[in-house]
């Protein structure tokens, strides 16, 4: 069989561009008395960057700091408002 | 054994669609715009009767109709669409992308010239603004011809070590709308000829999926390039052996497929153009042959990959080239001149080269126009 041409083609894996939390200026903090483990952030975020909370071990939602760019979308779905924005260094 | 072929009346965009129809592209994306427009309404009529089995998307704007194709190229079907001048111009970006993302998109383009003054008539100006998109670019000189080019352009493309875009080109109105002779096959012994596409350049692999056209450094980017110089230059050889089968199953050639000789092997004076001009030539030299002189013609049927080869080989055992150019390089003459230049060089050729520039936004340029400008150069 013919070889496809050369390509810019990518196959997906972790952190393929590096550890892309760095570029954050604000940062997900989690109060896990609010949380209700929905786990809507975790589908919302666009990163990837959320472990979702496990209701058999009763554990909330908590964050990848290596990939999240802290955009606040999690923050902004959370019925809670158990998430806030805090901005770096703070 | 050459097929029995049954003969239609038809436009040039007439046998562009025809040829589309019998090669059942899945995904036909496309806008309307003069002079291209009754290709896409022939193929909308098509998909609506049921003679195609295709998704015909409608759009808002060219460059949505190339990004639509590009997105079904990449799921690896047969696609097809049609543009010409200010739509092309419109699909700038996604031409590039679809050129140098090695998607083997087939998209005739019914050449008319750009504005401003607005105006709907022919000239080469759009699509030789795209000559460095990565397309394979071949300029056809009459409907037959259309008809040829755009089935043979699926089978060039659509071959894993090619992998490039075609744009059949047909002068605005002077093919398009103009109705002629077309030997006309039966449609599933063209689709036999261009074969299923089984075995896609790229594809859509849900258990294993993949983004296209990420970050790439100057290493890879520079290889992906020169991989498509390479494919470029195979092209050349695929086109003259899906030429050269077309001929053994369908009866009709043009030249070798790259270029196209008219008249003695030799002569004191060579025209060289590209589509109808090249065949508007042919009428010329007869009278001029009739008239005791001598010249003969080389058209050049496919710009890109540009023949180099089959053009100083002409060229080398001929006495002086008049090249006929429909559009212009501002500030360099007309881009089949300059190149015909640059290669007889490069090949240390001395054959002179005169340059003219006709035709611009429909300017008529009949067979006496032709003949005087023969006249001219071999006076000179």
């Amino acid at each position: 069989m013919t070889e496809g041409p050369s390509q810019p083609i990518l196959y997906p894996i972790v952190g393929s561009a590096g550890k892309t939390g760095e570029w954050r200026t604000f940062y997900p903090v989690l109060d896990p008395a609010l949380c209700i483990k929905c786990n809507i952030c975790w589908k919302y975020c666009p990163d990837n960057s959320i472990y979702p909370a496990d209701l058999k071990k009763d554990q909330v939602i908590s964050f990848d700091y290596d990939y999240c760019k802290g955009c606040g979308i999690c923050a902004e779905e959370c019925p809670k408002d158990a998430i806030k924005m805090k901005r770096q260094g703070e | 054994m050459v097929l029995k072929q049954e003969m239609k009346s038809m436009t040039g965009n007439d046998a562009a669609s025809y040829a589309a129809l019998f090669a059942k592209p899945e995904v036909i994306a496309a806008y309307p715009i003069t002079p291209q427009t009754t290709i896409v309404e022939n193929i909308s009529q098509y998909v609506d009767e049921g003679l195609l089995d295709a998704e015909f998307v409608i759009v808002e704007s060219e460059h949505s109709a190339l990004a639509a194709c590009m997105g079904a190229a990449w799921s690896g079907v047969r696609t097809f669409t049609a543009t010409s001048s200010q739509g092309l111009l419109y699909m700038a970006e996604n031409v590039f992308w679809s050129g140098y993302g090695r998607l083997p998109i087939i998209m005739p383009v019914v050449n008319r010239c750009l504005a401003p003054g607005w105006n709907i008539w022919p000239d080469f100006q759009d699509s030789m603004a795209f000559r460095d998109a990565g397309w394979i670019q071949m300029y056809t000189k009459n409907n037959q011809e259309v008809f040829d080019t755009v089935l043979q352009a699926f089978k060039i493309s659509e071959s894993k070590d090619i992998a490039l875009p075609s744009m059949p080109c047909l002068d605005g109105f002077i093919i398009s709308h103009t109705t002629g002779q077309v030997q006309l096959p039966d449609a599933e012994e063209a689709y036999e000829f261009v074969g299923p596409y089984d075995d896609p350049v790229i594809e859509l692999n849900i258990k294993n999926p993949w983004a296209f056209g990420a970050m790439t450094g100057p290493d890879q980017y520079g290889k992906n390039r020169k991989d498509l110089i390479a494919a470029m230059e195979r092209a050349k050889s695929k086109i003259i052996d899906v030429h050269k089968e077309f001929a053994d199953t369908f009866g009709r050639s043009y030249g070798n497929g790259l270029v196209e000789p008219y008249g003695d092997d030799v002569a004191d004076l060579t025209i060289m153009s590209l589509g109808t001009i090249g065949d508007e030539a042919h009428e010329a030299i007869d009278r001029l042959v009739a008239e005791g002189l001598s010249v003969n013609a080389l058209r050049v049927r496919t710009f890109r990959p540009f023949p180099e080869e089959d053009i100083v080989k002409f060229a080398k055992k001929n006495h002086k080239l008049l090249v006929i150019d429909r559009s212009a390089s501002f500030g360099h003459g007309g881009q089949l001149g300059i190149e015909v230049e640059a290669v007889l060089k490069r090949n240390n050729v001395d054959t002179p080269v005169k340059k003219l520039i006709r035709g611009l936004g429909g300017e008529d340029v009949p067979y006496t126009k032709i003949m005087d400008d023969a006249k001219e150069a071999l006076k000179e």
